[in-house]
């Protein structure tokens, strides 16, 4: 066992570095440290000077334009950019749907998709749950019914995360009803700009808008958009949601998360002294970063055994759990950090979520609306409940 | 020993209930919050009528037998409903300030706070830090027949419209009281809106001339803060009153949920691990409860007993009622987070609430008798 980074490692790191400097404004930066968010522009510009220095794909093989880092580069890449806050990449096509192509999709489909999605063209959205279907998600009834060479498909998709901007999506469709469930579920991709789609905002306890309902009313779809086999839907999201697990522990983004609230319990007082000398606050930041540790190094674990070869498995399971409560864990203590300056609601102040007429000191904007905007992280990608479900059966056996 | 709620408290109960289901509805709070942008005060006429603002004052100034009990049952209906009316700041604490400090005033303001005629605001910002900010953010610069006031205070509650609102500030280690009409020169305020709803004010005075006839009290620092305690106190308890009101509610609403809602074919209350989380919730609610009752009836008990009392409200309100409003939103998935359904709008009311009045920590250390941080 060894923490060493090689020569390498510390080169690439003065390149991310480089890199940020280069591309991201100050200006733009110092507002999303102080809880402002990227615009649709500024994320795709981002990403496309991310793909224009061949560091878009890192999980694709460089065959399809992507750079197969080293487990230690990805590491280096996160913890370098979280701690610039920096515009997270929107997984849904390079990270999600892209792989998916790549293992399951004909060379047509490959070609035809894997560009736009590299240079960031296509804004990519999910279409699993439904009104009725959420850790169910086997249950879904979008249906999608044979027409020659098209399917008419008629369904709500909802909880669509940023389906306003979306070119496609990948969507979950029930093809057959006999049988098992799981079984009669196809994976096909949607052209939104398709006639009979409709995209209805969900606002959520932020007061932003996120997360979408969306209608699908008669909408023609080719049946050459169909990934892998029909009836077969269930096989290809299965080796998605392992991809959508192992990013969303978000390790880096909390280990930045836990220096602002230091930064934060350093500035605030009560009664005259500095939050940060308070033993009841130092035991609570204490813990978190005791949750934080164990979690980097599990994670830091299961990239080593990919490194040795093995595929992940559903301890990706685990790193959401702890993930995503570690992540409501901070932001409640920066809530608590900055007291009532936490409880303004942004929106209600500035169009543009900037912090320019924030009363308070400028690290409180937004940490009461981000508390709120949190509690979504043990409900998306299959919840807490759903993921403990997968734990106790596959690694278990109960 | 009686632990139940008395007949005039039942009554509180049943008439709040009616009016508030009434008029505020969850759909009638959208559309009030919605389309009409000084909501703040909409019931408060109707509130003086049904005799809510005369609840905790005496019967010699209009009010309704001093009993804060009865204002602590109105609260939880309150909290139930979600009602935006800062009755806290706007009737309580300045009511109980005019009362208590036995103003030559008293008995005119009162009526005005009572009847609703006239609103009245303290300058108070209710956080951890609520001594030092009263004690620091304002300076005075006294003159022989006036003063002038300079300075900004933050996170105000009740005072995005008002009359008149009542003014601490320091000199000579006592604290004078100034009284000025909320249209005078050199005062500016600038309102927010919180996660709840609420509106939260940024006050600033600059170069505010204040006339002696403002003047309505001085009074040593100390003897101050011995009185103003007991009404923080009483607004906290109202704080945790209001809480106990939407912890309430939450239970409610996430069992109908979760008897509802089906996944697996089947309503997701019949599984054992959902069961449990809602078996935890009820306990909650209950030993919420009993606080609550425990701190109304040793209000009037000495100092000490009151204040740890209240204290244990407010940490509980922290701590376990916090722990279970966030599990009621992950019971409810994806419908928890989303604004259209009402469960997220009591989530954000909780956390509010968490938040003011001081913090669990603030408590804790208030309760242990050590000073504070």
């Amino acid at each position: 066992m060894d923490l060493k980074f090689t020569k390498e490692d510390m080169k690439f790191k003065e390149q991310v570095r480089e890199f940020i400097k280069e591309n991201l404004p100050a200006s733009k930066q110092k507002k999303v440290i102080n809880g402002g968010s990227y615009s649709k522009d500024e994320i795709i510009k981002w990403q496309k000077a991310l793909f224009a220095n061949n560091w878009f794909a890192y999980n694709w093989p460089k065959a399809y334009g992507g750079c197969e880092w080293t487990p230690m580069q990805k590491y280096i890449f996160d913890q370098e950019t979280a701690a610039s806050y920096t515009p997270q990449i929107i997984p849904f096509g390079v990270t999600m749907v892209g792989p998916v192509l790549i293992e399951y999709g004909t060379e047509e489909q490959k070609k035809k998709y894997l560009p736009k999605i590299l240079s960031s063209d296509h804004w990519w959205c999910q279409g699993y749950s439904e009104p009725g279907s959420g850790s169910d998600l086997a249950s879904l009834k979008t249906k999608a019914i044979s027409d020659g060479d098209n399917y008419i498909i008629n369904g709500t998709k909802t909880w669509t995360t940023l389906a306003q901007y979306a070119d496609w999506m990948f969507c979950l469709v029930r093809t057959a009803s006999d049988g098992k469930a799981q079984e009669g579920i196809s994976f096909i991709l949607i052209d939104m700009k398709t006639k009979g789609i409709t995209v209805d905002p969900i606002i959520t306890l932020d007061d932003s808008h996120e997360i979408n309902t969306v209608y699908l009313e008669n909408v023609v779809v080719p049946k050459e958009n169909l990934i892998y086999e029909e009836n077969h839907g269930w096989t290809v999201a299965k080796y998605l949601l392992g991809h959508e697990r192992t990013s969303i522990a978000q390790v880096a983004r909390s280990k930045s998360a836990i220096k602002k609230l230091k930064r934060i319990a350093s500035h605030e007082t009560r009664n005259s002294k500095p939050l940060i000398k308070s033993p009841r606050f130092r035991d609570k930041l204490t813990e978190l970063e005791m949750d934080l540790h164990s979690l980097e190094y599990t994670e830091l674990r299961i990239l080593s055994e990919e490194v040795k070869g093995s595929a992940p498995g559903p301890e990706s399971s685990f790193l959401k759990i702890r993930g995503s409560e570690l992540q409501q864990k901070i932001s409640e203590l920066t809530l608590e950090a900055v007291g009532a300056f936490g409880l303004l609601n942004a929106n209600s102040f500035s169009e543009d979520n900037s912090n320019e007429y924030f009363p308070g000191p400028e690290y409180a904007n937004n940490i009461g609306p981000e508390y709120l905007n949190l509690r979504k992280t043990t409900i998306y990608g299959g919840s807490n409940e759903i993921q403990k479900n997968i734990l106790s059966k596959m690694v278990l056996g109960l | 020993m009686n632990l139940t709620l008395s007949e005039e408290q039942i009554l509180i109960k049943e008439s709040a209930k009616k009016y508030l289901e009434s008029h505020y509805s969850f759909e009638k709070r959208r559309v009030i919050i919605e389309e009409n942008p000084s909501y703040y005060l909409n019931h408060w006429k109707e509130f003086a009528e049904l005799g809510w603002l005369g609840l905790p004052f005496p019967e010699e100034f209009g009010g309704f037998g001093d009993n804060i009990n009865n204002l602590m049952t109105l609260m939880e209906c309150f909290g139930a409903n979600l009602t935006l009316e800062p009755i806290i700041f706007n009737n309580l604490i300045i009511g109980k300030v005019v009362q208590n400090f036995n103003l030559n005033k008293t008995a005119s303001i009162l009526e005005d706070i009572i009847s609703g005629n006239k609103l009245y605001s303290f300058l108070f910002s209710p956080t951890d830090n609520y001594k030092n900010i009263i004690l620091d953010k304002l300076k005075i610069k006294k003159n022989k027949e006036n003063a002038e006031l300079n300075g900004s205070i933050s996170c105000v509650f009740g005072i995005e419209r008002f009359d008149f609102i009542l003014i601490p500030v320091l000199s000579n280690e006592k604290i004078f009281l100034y009284l000025i009409a909320g249209n005078k020169n050199g005062l500016e305020i600038k309102n927010y809106e919180t996660i709840d709803n609420m509106k939260c004010s940024n006050i600033e005075f600059n170069s505010l001339e204040l006339n002696n006839n403002e003047l309505i009290i001085d009074i040593d620092k100390d003897e101050f803060f011995e009185k103003f305690d007991y009404i923080f106190d009483l607004a906290t308890l109202a704080v945790c009153s209001q809480a106990l009101g939407v912890i309430d509610k939450m239970y409610d609403l996430t069992l109908e949920y979760c008897k509802t809602r089906q996944q697996f074919g089947k309503n997701i209350g019949s599984f054992q691990v959902i069961q449990h989380r809602l078996v935890d919730m009820y306990i909650i609610k209950e030993e919420m409860r009993s606080l609550n009752y425990m701190a109304q009836v040793t209000i009037n008990d000495k100092k000490e007993v009151r204040k740890k009392n209240i204290s244990l409200n407010k940490i509980f309100l922290g701590s376990r009622a916090k722990a279970m409003s966030q599990d009621c939103i992950q019971i409810h998935g994806g419908m928890g987070v989303a604004k259209e359904m009402s469960i997220g709008h009591y989530f954000s009311k909780i956390t509010a609430l968490g938040a003011l009045f001081g913090s669990t920590d603030y408590h804790k250390e208030r309760y242990a008798g050590n000073d504070i941080f």
